[in-house]
C-alpha cells in the first residue's frame, strides 16, 4: 500500500493549521470587538453626561463656564469644574470651554481611555454650543454703578466727583458716549475720568471730544473712548460746570461700544 | 488452490495506534475547550448586551421623563434616595414615580398601574437619585447598577453594568 507522500502530509498539516489560526483569530477579534463596543458605549455615556452637566452649569450661571480645559467634580449634590481631568474607572473626562462671543460658548466633552489590547489611546468627543439667551451679556450689563462716594468739589461748588463704574465681567468694556442731564441752567465744561491709571480729560469745551463749547443739559457727548478692563474700575474725577451744581439733580445715560446703554439714576450731589 | 495465497495486509503498529489515539485525544480536548469557551463567551456577551440595552433604554426613558417634568418631588433638593417622584405636565401621569421593587425598576404614572422598565432576566442591584443643588437649577444625578438574574449561578452570567447620568429639567 502506498502511504502519503511528504508533500501531501505537509499540505494537510498546513491547511489544518491555517484553518485553526483563522478561527482562533476570528474568535479573538470577536472578543476584542465586543469589549471595545462596551468601552465605547461607556465613553459615550460619560461624554453625553459631560454636555448635560455643562447645561446644568450654564443654567446655574453663565459665569460658571469659564473658558479653558477643566475636569468635573461632584460633591455636596453639586457639579463643579476643577483643574485636574476627572478619572472615572478606565476613562478620563475633560470639558473644554471656548468663548465664541460674550453670549456663546463651544463646549467639548472629551472622554479618553487607553486600549490595553492595542496600546492605543481612544477617545470620544461630543460638542455643543451654549447660548446665554436668558440674560445676554452686554457691556452695559457688565458695568455696576457706585454712587456712594459722590461729592461736590471746586471753589464754586461747580464740580461733581466720585461716580464709579465697576466692570464686573471677565471682558473689557468701552464707554464711548455720555449724555448728562441736570435741572439747572449751568453748562458743562469738562469731563475727566480716571481709568487704567490715567486721570484723563475725555471731553472738554475746547476738545478733546465733541461737540465743543460749553454744553447745556441733555446733550450727548462723544468722548475719548474709556476702556475699562475686566474687573477694572473707572471713576469720574471731575465734571466741571460753569457754575454751582450743588443741590441740582443729575442723571446720565452711558453708551458703550456695543451700543448698549446704562442709566445713572438721579442723584443729588 | 495450492500455491495460491491471499495477499497479506499489513496492520498498524502499536506506535501508530498510540499516535492516532493521542492526536485524536488532543484534538478532541482542544475542540471541546474551544467550544466551551466560545459558548461561555457568547452567553456572557449576550447577558452583557442585554444589561447594556436595558440600562440604555431605562436611562433614556428616565432622561426624557425628568427633562420634561416640571418639578422634582422626591428626593428633596440636595438629598439622595432610592426613589424619584416627579410632577409632569400630563395630569393623568402625575406624579410619576420610579423605584425598585423585587429587583425590577418600576414606573408608576399617576393612578395608572405600575409597569416594569427592566425585563425579567435583569436584576436591579442599586438605583439612586440625587436632586442637585442649587434648587434654582433643578437637575438629577441618577446611578443604576444592573446584574443578570443568573438563576443557576453560572460563571458566564455573573456580569454587571453600571450607569450614571445627570439630567437637567428643561422647565
Amino acid at each position: 500500500m502506498r502511504g502519503f507522500s511528504l508533500l501531501e502530509v505537509l499540505l494537510a498539516v498546513g491547511l489544518f493549521a491555517a484553518i485553526a489560526a483563522l478561527s482562533g483569530t476570528l474568535s479573538v477579534e470577536q472578543t476584542t470587538s465586543g469589549l471595545l463596543s462596551r468601552e465605547r458605549a461607556g465613553a459615550l455615556r460619560l461624554a453625553r453626561e459631560g454636555l448635560e452637566v455643562s447645561r446644568y452649569l450654564k443654567d446655574s450661571g453663565w459665569g460658571m463656564l469659564p473658558s479653558g480645559t477643566h475636569g468635573l467634580s461632584f460633591a455636596n449634590a453639586q457639579w463643579g469644574l476643577v483643574l485636574a481631568p476627572e478619572q472615572r474607572g478606565i476613562y478620563t473626562r475633560t470639558l473644554e470651554i471656548t468663548d465664541i462671543d460674550p453670549n456663546r460658548k463651544l463646549i467639548r466633552s472629551r472622554v479618553t481611555w487607553a486600549d490595553p489590547r492595542s496600546a492605543v489611546s481612544r477617545q470620544t468627543l461630543l460638542e455643543i454650543q451654549l447660548s446665554n439667551w436668558k440674560t445676554p451679556f452686554t457691556q452695559a450689563t457688565a458695568v455696576a454703578i457706585d454712587l456712594s462716594a459722590v461729592s461736590i468739589g471746586g471753589n464754586g461748588q461747580n464740580e461733581v466727583r466720585g461716580i464709579t463704574l465697576q466692570n464686573t465681567s471677565s471682558q473689557a468694556v468701552t464707554l464711548t458716549f455720555t449724555q448728562w442731564t441736570w435741572n439747572n441752567t449751568k453748562e458743562l465744561e469738562r469731563l475727566r475720568i480716571e481709568h487704567e491709571g490715567n486721570n484723563q480729560i475725555v471731553w472738554d469745551e475746547d476738545g478733546p471730544g465733541t461737540p465743543q463749547d460749553e454744553q447745556p443739559s441733555g446733550v450727548t457727548l462723544n468722548i475719548v473712548d474709556v476702556q475699562i478692563p475686566a474687573g477694572g474700575v473707572a471713576t469720574v474725577t471731575q465734571m466741571r460746570f460753569s457754575g454751582k451744581i450743588a443741590g441740582a439733580q443729575l442723571s446720565a445715560v452711558l453708551t458703550f461700544a456695543d451700543g448698549s446703554q446704562k442709566i445713572i439714576p438721579m442723584l443729588s450731589p | 488452490m495450492i500455491g495460491k495465497t491471499t495477499p497479506r495486509v499489513r496492520g498498524m503498529t502499536l506506535l501508530e495506534v498510540l499516535l492516532v489515539v493521542g492526536l485524536v485525544t488532543i484534538l478532541g480536548f482542544v475542540a471541546i475547550e474551544f467550544t466551551r469557551t466560545m459558548l461561555e463567551f457568547q452567553a456572557r456577551t449576550q447577558a452583557s448586551q442585554e444589561l447594556e440595552a436595558n440600562g440604555r433604554i431605562a436611562l433614556e426613558f428616565l432622561k426624557r421623563t425628568i427633562r420634561s417634568s416640571t418639578a422634582i418631588r422626591i428626593p428633596a433638593s440636595g438629598a439622595s434616595g432610592a426613589i424619584i417622584e416627579l410632577d409632569v405636565l400630563d395630569a393623568a401621569h402625575s406624579p410619576t414615580r420610579i423605584q425598585v421593587q423585587n429587583d425590577t425598576l418600576l414606573v408608576t404614572e399617576g393612578a395608572l398601574s405600575p409597569w416594569a422598565l427592566t425585563n425579567s432576566r435583569v436584576k436591579v442591584r442599586t438605583f439612586a437619585s440625587t436632586a442637585l443643588l442649587p434648587a434654582s437649577t433643578p437637575a438629577v444625578l441618577l446611578t443604576l447598577s444592573l446584574g443578570h438574574t443568573n438563576p443557576e449561578n453560572l460563571h458566564a452570567l455573573s456580569v454587571s453594568e453600571n450607569f450614571a447620568q445627570t439630567v437637567r429639567l428643561a422647565h
